[in-house]
């Protein structure tokens, strides 16, 4: 016999016993929502041994349901609002949460030696284990399993609470440990192996990288092939997708770790280390390979360094040394030159000046984000910049921003785009600096979130004020080579409308 | 998963039959609570060392039942997930190896990280009341907190003082991993070329 309570949409969940394990979930959702236990998480644990620190409480007008027919599925528990009074006497005039567990489902057995009422300090909610009410009905079903019931609910007593007065404790018997209902089995579900995938290849990250090099192509002034860039994107996305994996497979203790990285699919179990390998290395081989194929092979090898870079040098710098989120910055600046690379075949300043946006960027984005998780990372034992030299990372951020103004400037001054780029993209660095400058004086967690949300603005909308006043070289060339129709005069001139439609 | 849903409930009564019957037979309430010297096989879980072991009887579910692996929810020292391994009827020595090499990697993790955790709530609190005395003198009356700058220095003196460890955290754990990796490789290849057979 076991008893097991919990709660879920409650404000908590109340029960004293010597071994009873207390646990509830915080959260919006009404238990009555989803009945099924199964459904049960238990993100917030909490025991209480010996002692239940309890203001009594007397419930009144509550009336029990007819518990129904026993048709195994339902779930014989209310959550009811009912208007409380205190041992003492005293009234409120707020009504109480109250979770009354009439009868027994078949994963909660709820027996007690005596029928208190007790209620956790503060808590809205109420669980009543009652002795008297307990019956043994032995049904004994298909699995032999004991099924007690509880009988319905009739009157509320409530125990007093003095300091003189021995309580008699409440023994909820057997309790099961929390979690005991979380336990899987690590089967693979093939129905959700996409969501597995996606969240091995970092969707978004990925998704963010894809689109660095697309602009990349899309700058580019080489003629436009639909095939290449097609093959250019799924290339560089397949690639960061499987540095993504490796990435997780490397870090599975430290992402557990930490909050924002603890639910991963490798954290989580749910895909087997070498099943995220697999999958790595399928992205891998088949990401480089349309590098090579779709485009050249220099777009491919830089797909390959930018993997060997981030799984094997960024990826074990970051619990080393501090220079990670240079090397990170340098990782995230490959992709634009992949995409310009597939292109031209070459790498022209143009490509440089969009890697050293990609690069500037960087910093304020991920110095503002890891301001907030300095915690997290001390624990988990990252070298990050934010912890080990906190006034850096601010400087950092704040340098960055205002070279991003400069590299902006620069890019029509080497002919890259038209002088409107530098115009229109500085309001864009202006506000950025202004929220790094915000990020640096006032150093924390507001400024700093404020800084990193609108970074996540800022990169799109640079790449596409960039790619609108991109220089058309087309109209040189038709120049240049006047009567002679070429295609490439032509292509080119899609670029920009094919990427912004 | 209904069915499982029921197994669950089964091997969830054996099981709570099997461990916590001590508990059921003694429970009448005599006012002990004080007493669990007398009784110490009924508090499983107090023991300040057994808390830290990889506790498997939590679950509801079966391993050898189910035939695979079974994971479980985050530890609440370590943070990890602790996972149960299926034991197969014909166990091949690779697959003891392999399952053995997890089991070892798992226990260090388990040791290493609650073990850490703990370290680091407690020097936490340490540095919260040291630094809460510099800065208000023992008449603490209300609750103060400290700023995020102060924890900071907190943060960045834990990471320095844990460098050399970690360092040597990180290279055991490459290795334990590509260890098992590879070893994952080896059975599975074993599978594929038996069952071709």
């Amino acid at each position: 016999m076991c008893s097991i309570a919990c709660a879920r949409g409650l404000n908590t969940l109340g029960l004293a016993s010597e071994i009873a394990k207390i646990y509830f979930v915080k959260g919006p959702v009404h238990i009555l929502s989803r009945p099924r236990t199964q459904g049960l998480r238990y993100s917030y644990l909490r025991s209480l041994h010996n002692r239940c620190k309890s203001s009594t409480v007397l419930l009144s007008g509550s009336h029990s349901q007819d518990g129904g027919d026993d048709n195994g599925d339902n779930v014989f528990e209310v959550t009811r609002e009912v208007p409380f009074t205190r041992a003492n006497g005293d009234k409120f005039d707020k009504n109480v949460k109250i979770l009354l567990i009439e009868k027994s489902s078949k994963l909660k057995f709820l027996i007690s030696k005596e029928a208190p009422l007790l209620h956790h300090a503060q808590a809205g909610a109420v669980v009543d284990v009652r002795n008297g009410a307990t019956q043994m009905g032995s049904s004994s079903g298909e699995h032999g399993a004991q099924e007690i019931h509880l009988q319905p609910y009739e009157d509320v007593e409530y125990i007093e609470e003095t300091k003189d007065s021995i309580r008699e404790k409440t023994q909820l018997v057997g309790a099961l440990p929390p979690g005991a209902l979380d336990w899987k089995p690590q089967r693979i579900d093939l129905k959700k192996l996409g969501s597995y995938y996606a969240g091995l290849s970092k969707s978004r990250l990925t998704g963010l990288v894809v689109i660095t090099a697309v602009a990349g192509y899309a700058m580019a002034p080489g003629p436009f092939d639909p095939t290449t860039l097609m093959l250019c994107t799924l290339g560089t996305g397949l690639t960061s997708s499987a540095a993504n994996a490796i990435n997780q497979f490397f870090e599975v203790p430290f992402d557990s770790q930490m909050d924002r990285t603890k639910n991963r699919v490798l954290v989580r179990g749910l895909v087997t280390p070498l099943h995220g390998i697999c999958f790595a290395a399928t992205c891998g081989t088949a990401g480089m390979a349309m590098l090579y194929f779709g485009a050249n092979g220099l777009a491919a090898s830089l797909g390959a360094l930018n993997l060997l870079l981030y799984t094997s040098v960024y990826t074990p710098l970051k619990r080393m040394s501090i220079i990670n989120t240079w090397v990170g910055s340098v990782v995230g600046a490959i992709p634009p030159l992949i995409g310009w690379a597939s292109c031209t075949g070459g790498l022209e300043a143009g490509g440089w000046i969009m890697a050293s946006i990609l690069f500037a960027w960087q910093f304020p984005h991920f110095n503002a984000l890891s301001w907030n998780l300095r915690s997290d990372y001390s624990r988990a034992g990252y070298r990050m910049m934010s912890v080990t030299n906190p006034g850096l990372c601010r400087r950092v951020a704040l340098r960055y921003s205002i070279a991003m103004i400069g590299i902006c400037t620069l890019a029509p001054m080497i002919d890259v785009t038209t002088w409107t780029f530098a115009v229109d993209s500085l309001p864009l660095n202006g506000y950025l600096s202004y929220l790094a400058w915000r990020f640096y004086e006032d150093a924390d967690s507001k400024s700093s979130r404020k800084l990193f949300l609108f970074t996540l603005i800022h990169l799109p909308a640079v790449m596409m004020l960039m790619i609108i006043s991109k220089k058309h070289y087309s109209k040189k060339n038709k120049l240049d080579t006047e009567n002679t129709p070429s295609e490439t005069s032509n292509t080119t001139d899609l670029v920009p409308v094919g990427i912004c439609s | 998963m209904l069915s499982l849903y029921k197994r669950n409930c089964s091997l969830m009564l054996e099981r709570c039959c099997m461990e916590f019957l001590p508990v059921c037979g003694c429970s009448s309430v005599s006012g002990s609570s004080t007493e669990p010297s007398e009784r110490p096989n009924m508090l499983p879980k107090q023991g300040k060392q057994k808390r830290r072991e990889v506790d498997h009887k939590e679950a509801l579910i079966d391993p050898q039942e189910v035939k695979c692996d079974c994971i479980g929810p985050a530890d609440r020292h370590s943070n990890l997930r602790i996972t149960q391994f299926y034991i197969p009827p014909s166990e091949t020595p690779l697959q003891r190896q392999y399952r053995e090499a997890r089991t070892e990697t798992q226990g260090w993790n388990q040791s290493f990280w609650s073990d850490h955790n703990a370290n680091f709530k407690r020097m936490k609190e340490e540095f919260i009341q040291v630094r809460l005395k510099e800065k208000y003198g023992d008449n603490i009356k209300e609750r103060k907190t400290l700023s995020a700058d102060d924890m900071s220095e907190f943060y960045k003196r834990f990471l320095d003082d844990n460098k050399d460890l970690h360092k040597q955290y990180n290279r055991e754990w490459y290795k334990k991993n590509a260890n098992n990796v590879l070893l994952a490789a080896r059975v599975w290849f074993q599978q594929r070329v038996n069952t071709r057979r």
